[in-house]
C-alpha cells in the first residue's frame, strides 16, 4: 500500500509466497528476517532499472529470486559440521549472525575457504578459559 | 422463471466443462506426488511455464499437440528438479516448491514476452451437442479433447493405485518410507518419478490454458489454479476420481457469477467469483474432524503429519 499508494490488482505480486521463503532463509529468526527481506526487496525493486538500462524483461528479478531461493534452500543439505563447528565459540550472537551469512553463500566451493582459517582462532579462546578457570 | 433457471444451470455446466480441465490435470499431478509422500507446491509455476512452452511450440510447429507434449516435457523437468533437490538430506519440500513456483513464473514471463502478440493454433473441440436445439446447451457441450483424456487418466490412476503393482509401490513409499525401504524399493527414485509425472500433468494443464481456454498467452493467464489444486487434492481425499469431481464442482462454482450475469443479475458479480473458495472452505470444515486424521492421507506427507 505504501509503495503503490492505491489498492489494485497488481498489488498481488507474489509478496506472500516470497515472504514465506524469507522466513525460511532467515532460519525462523525474526531479526534475521529484516536483512533478508531488504535484500529481496532490493532485487525486486531492481526490475524497472534492468528494464530501462539493459532492456531485460522485469521478470528477470523473479528468475533471480527463484534461483537464489532454490540454491540457498538446497544448501541446507550440505554437511552441518562445516558451519556447526563455530557454534561453540563464546560470543553467541556474532556467531549466529556469521553462520546465517556464511550459509547464505550459495557456492559450496567458497565456504571451506571462508570457514577454515577462523577454526584455529576459535579453538584457542575456547581452550584457554578451560585452562584458566581451574587455576582461578 | 424456470427458463432463467435452466439458462443458469446450462451456463454453470458449460463453465464447469471449460474451466475445470486445468484444475483436473494439476490436481491429478499433485495427487500422484502427494501419494508418494511429498508435496510439490511449485505446480503453479509448472502450470504457467507449461502454458508458455505449449503456446510457443504450437506457434512454431503449427500443431497444438506438439505444444501439449512440449508443455508436459517442461513439466517433467520441473518435477524432476523438485524431486531431485528434495532427495537431498534436510531439504524442506514445501519451501523448495514455493521457490520453484517463483522460478517457473519468472522463466515463463522472461521467455514468454515474445509470444504475447502472435496467435498459435488452438486445440480442437469435440462437438457433442449436435442433437441439442438450444444454442446455449450446444455451446456448453463443445468439450475440449483434453477433458475426456483427463477423466480417463483419473480412472486409470484410481484403478492403478488400487490394483496395479506400481500403484501399491507408490502408496507404500508414501505411507511408510521405512517399510518401503525394508521391502527393497528405492524410496527417492519412486518419489522423483512420481513428482516428474505430476509435473507432466501440470504442464499439460497449462497447455490447456494457453491453447484452448482462455486460449492465448499473457502474464495474467493463471488465476492460481496451481495453488488451488493442492487444496482440491486434500478436498478429494487423495482419490483421483474425487479429484475429477472436485475439479468439476470447483469449475462449476466459479461460473456461477458469469451465469447469473447472463440472465441479468448484475449485483455481486465479484462476490460470486469467490463462490468456489467459499464452497471449498465450507466442505472442508463440514467434513473435517478433530478426532480422526483425514482418511486416505499418505502417512509420510509433511502437510498432515
Amino acid at each position: 500500500m505504501a509503495v503503490h499508494g492505491a489498492a489494485n490488482a497488481s498489488l498481488i505480486a507474489g509478496y506472500g509466497y516470497a515472504g514465506i521463503l524469507v522466513a525460511f532463509l532467515a532460519r525462523q529468526q525474526p531479526l534475521a528476517c529484516v536483512p533478508v527481506a531488504v535484500l529481496l526487496g532490493g532485487i525486486a525493486a531492481a526490475g524497472s532499472l534492468l528494464q530501462r538500462r539493459l532492456d531485460l524483461p522485469d521478470a528477470t528479478t523473479l528468475v533471480l529470486q527463484g534461483t537464489l531461493f532454490l540454491c540457498i534452500l538446497a544448501a541446507d543439505s550440505f554437511p552441518a559440521r562445516r558451519f556447526g563447528l563455530r557454534r561453540k565459540a563464546p560470543a553467541e550472537s556474532t556467531v549466529a549472525a556469521a553462520s546465517t551469512i556464511s550459509s547464505l553463500a550459495p557456492e559450496p566451493a567458497a565456504a571451506p575457504v571462508a570457514v577454515t582459517p577462523p577454526r584455529h582462532d576459535v579453538a584457542r579462546p575456547v581452550a584457554s578459559p578451560t585452562l584458566v578457570q581451574p587455576a582461578a | 422463471m424456470s427458463d432463467a433457471w435452466i439458462t443458469v444451470l446450462v451456463a454453470i455446466f458449460g463453465g464447469a466443462m471449460r474451466v475445470s480441465t486445468p484444475f483436473l490435470f494439476v490436481s491429478l499431478g499433485e495427487c500422484i506426488t502427494e501419494k508418494s509422500g511429498r508435496v510439490n507446491l511449485g505446480l503453479e509455476g509448472t502450470l504457467v511455464f507449461g502454458a508458455m512452452v505449449g503456446y510457443a511450440v504450437s506457434y512454431h510447429s503449427g500443431s497444438p499437440w506438439w505444444g501439449v507434449l512440449a508443455a508436459g516435457g517442461a513439466g517433467v523437468l520441473f518435477g524432476a528438479l523438485h524431486g531431485w533437490i528434495c532427495s537431498l538430506p534436510r531439504v524442506n519440500d514445501i519451501a523448495i516448491g514455493i521457490a520453484l513456483m517463483i522460478l517457473g513464473l519468472g522463466l515463463a514471463f522472461f521467455f514468454g514476452k515474445a509470444y504475447v502478440q502472435p496467435t498459435a493454433p488452438r486445440l480442437p473441440t469435440l462437438d457433442l451437442g449436435g442433437f441439442a436445439a438450444d444454442p446455449a446447451l450446444r455451446a456448453a457441450l463443445q468439450i475440449n479433447v483434453l477433458l475426456p483424456i483427463g477423466a480417463l487418466i483419473a480412472l486409470l490412476l484410481f484403478l492403478g493405485m488400487r490394483h496395479a503393482r506400481w500403484g501399491l509401490v507408490l502408496r507404500t513409499v508414501g505411507d511408510s518410507s521405512d517399510a518401503a525401504r525394508a521391502l527393497g524399493f528405492n524410496v527417492n527414485r519412486v518419489r522423483v518419478l512420481a513428482t516428474a509425472v505430476g509435473g507432466f500433468l501440470a504442464g499439460v494443464g497449462g497447455a490447456y490454458l494457453s491453447l484452448y481456454y482462455p486460449g492465448s498467452w499473457n502474464e495474467a493467464l493463471s488465476s492460481g489454479q496451481g495453488v488451488m489444486a493442492v487444496a482440491l487434492v486434500i478436498f478429494a481425499r487423495w482419490n483421483p476420481i474425487g479429484c475429477f469431481i472436485a475439479a468439476l464442482v470447483f469449475g462449476g462454482a466459479g461460473s456461477i457469477g458469469p451465469a447469473l450475469q447472463a440472465v441479468g443479475v448484475q449485483s455481486g458479480y465479484h462476490l460470486f467469483n469467490a463462490a468456489p473458495y467459499v464452497l471449498t472452505l465450507a466442505i472442508m470444515l463440514w467434513t473435517s474432524s478433530s478426532k480422526r486424521a483425514l482418511a486416505g492421507a499418505p502417512g509420510e506427507l509433511s502437510l498432515t503429519r
